[in-house]
């Protein structure tokens, strides 16, 4: 659990964080999401150290973190930003393996540990042997979630961590995230500009501009009652409805009295998929199948019911 | 490297070559007589070229030390938080340091510390450092920002990060500096004799002074043969360091 206490932070005369509270419980992750110059990338800084605070306090697992020392503080927390930032006279392996190495774990320990971690990411033992240069920016990425998750860190800090890759391999990074978070259970604070992105990933989103904290909700429930028009507009302006469906999936909203012809959807497909196959097949109602194997109907009155 | 892929690099024969010459200079008497038939002394024998050749490489490879170590010193530490304001005065007194010709710090240096090595040495020292300063202020800011936000972000101490991460990715371009500042020194080091010190620049001030081409010739040939033997080593240096 981390949480934000009154946190607060000057650069000369403009105030790049100021009086920020939020409390992230264990296995949350949350998205920071915001205007350019919200203050999103100082607050996560300002838990890692990277930036000291001028009032204000964070606690991790109810420790405060400024008593801590913070090299040791760091080595608690992965970190992953957009740039990478992998060492690269160092193969995959050895970066995967830096704090492992810093915080002295032995030698089979440290191998046994890069193993799983390659492929925990979806990247080939073959890969450890690389080095940076050598791989796509989408799996210099995964190396970097790899290298960031490798002490088993309480906390996975992202700053924009798949911004710099095309949408199709973000799309599959962010699916790789959600089911290594589903499997360690890692809370993670993510910073993004993406407010998709966030949809996808985030269990709670917290919306900052001008450093300041204007609303921390459920997806769902910021999409439903934003706090401002601000958040509003940021989430879609008009077509929020359509960001709405995001947040929902077929199964929900199914009825399984009935069914239908076709080949069905996965009961987990999120609601504007629904749709898009709806508009593409030029129908109302398709067939729904969960994981247990119950088949149901799904129709639009269904998807944009309330 | 196996012994017999050695044998095939270039250093090897040209430093082959070097040492041979050395060794075997007083007795090419009658080729340089041959070459130059009106000279009484065809051959340098004040000293011999072993001694000029080893006190030569002493001092051009004393100065080149003390220049890279504390080249590389100044440099990390106008890079570190504490000597960032240094990094400017650095530089500057660094291009200074190179605007002096080497003739001058020799004149200037005599007064205080006599004749001979030592005056030499600091000449060397001074001319050395500006390459090796330069080279490694530019190498260390040339560390991807990325790698530097990473490893401080992965919980680094600030020696681990610098030793580590930076210098090992600033070495290419720090090695570029110490060859340079071999290099010169290599060179430079000849007119110590201008101020008695024992280089392989003796014979070719005395070459100069008494109307004698092949004291020239001999010296100029292995000082020559001396820098190209040092530039193809740190070459083989370079090339390993990029695999």
């Amino acid at each position: 659990m981390i949480e934000l206490e009154h946190l607060s932070r000057r650069f000369g005369a403009t105030s790049a964080v100021d009086d920020l509270s939020l409390t992230i419980p264990r296995g949350d992750i949350c998205a920071l999401i915001g205007p350019s110059g919200a203050g999103k990338s100082t607050a996560l800084r300002l838990i890692n150290r990277l930036i000291e605070p001028d009032g204000g306090r964070v606690l991790i697992g109810g420790e405060d973190a400024a008593r801590l020392p913070v090299v040791a503080l760091r080595r608690r927390l992965g970190y992953v930003i957009q740039s990478v930032g992998l060492f690269p006279h160092w193969t995959v392996a050895r970066n995967i393996a830096t704090v492992p190495r810093l915080l002295g774990w032995e030698r089979r320990r440290i191998a046994r540990r890069v193993e799983e971690l390659l492929a925990l990411v979806g990247l080939e033992p073959a890969h450890g042997g690389r080095y940076p240069h050598q791989l796509s920016g989408g799996q210099q990425q995964r190396v970097g979630v790899a290298r960031a998750l490798a002490a088993e860190p309480e906390v996975l800090l992202m700053d924009e961590p798949f911004g710099a890759v095309d949408p199709l391999t973000r799309r599959s990074l962010q699916d790789a995230l959600k089911d290594i978070q589903a499997r360690t259970g890692t809370t993670i604070v993510l910073v993004t500009h993406d407010i998709d992105e966030a949809l996808r990933l985030a269990t709670t989103l917290a919306f900052l501009t001008g450093g300041r904290l204007v609303q921390a909700a459920t997806p769902h429930a910021m999409l439903a009652a934003p706090a401002s028009p601000e958040i509003a507009a940021f989430l879609g302006g008009p077509r929020l409805g359509l960001r709405l469906l995001q947040t929902a999936t077929a199964g929900a909203r199914t009825d399984f009295s009935r069914t239908a012809a076709g080949e069905p959807l996965d009961a987990d497909t999120p609601l504007d998929e629904v749709v898009a196959r709806m508009v593409a097949a030029g129908v109302t109602a398709l067939p729904v199948r969960d994981r247990a194997g119950r088949a149901g109907v799904i129709t639009l009155a269904d998807v944009v019911a309330r | 490297m196996r012994p017999w892929r050695l044998a095939r690099r270039p250093v090897v024969w040209v430093g082959g070559l070097f040492v041979l010459l050395t060794l075997t200079m007083d007795r090419l008497g009658p080729l340089f007589h041959w070459l130059f038939p009106r000279l009484d002394r065809p051959v340098y024998s004040r000293a011999g070229f072993p001694e000029l050749a080893l006190s030569h490489a002493a001092l051009a490879g004393g100065a080149s030390l003390v220049a890279a170590v504390a080249g590389i010193g100044a440099a990390v530490f106008a890079t570190r938080p504490a000597g960032r304001g240094f990094a400017p005065a650095l530089e500057t007194a660094a291009s200074i340091a190179q605007t002096f010709p080497p003739v001058a710090v020799l004149a200037l240096a005599v007064p205080a510390l006599g004749y001979g090595a030592a005056p030499t040495l600091l000449a060397l020292v001074l001319y050395g450092l500006m390459p090796v300063i330069a080279a490694t202020l530019a190498g260390l800011r040339a560390v991807p920002a990325g790698a530097i936000e990473a490893a401080e972000g992965s919980g680094f101490s600030p020696l681990a990060r610098l030793w580590q991460v930076e210098l090992p990715l600033a070495a290419p371009l720090i090695l570029t500096g110490l060859r340079t500042s071999t290099i010169i020194g290599i060179g430079t080091a000849t007119i110590g004799s201008t101020v008695g010190a024992l280089t392989l620049g003796s014979p070719i001030l005395d070459g100069l002074a008494g109307e004698n081409p092949a004291f020239v010739l001999q010296g100029t040939v292995l000082v020559a043969l001396l820098a190209i033997t040092v530039d193809l080593a740190f070459a083989e240096l370079a090339r390993r360091l990029a695999v």
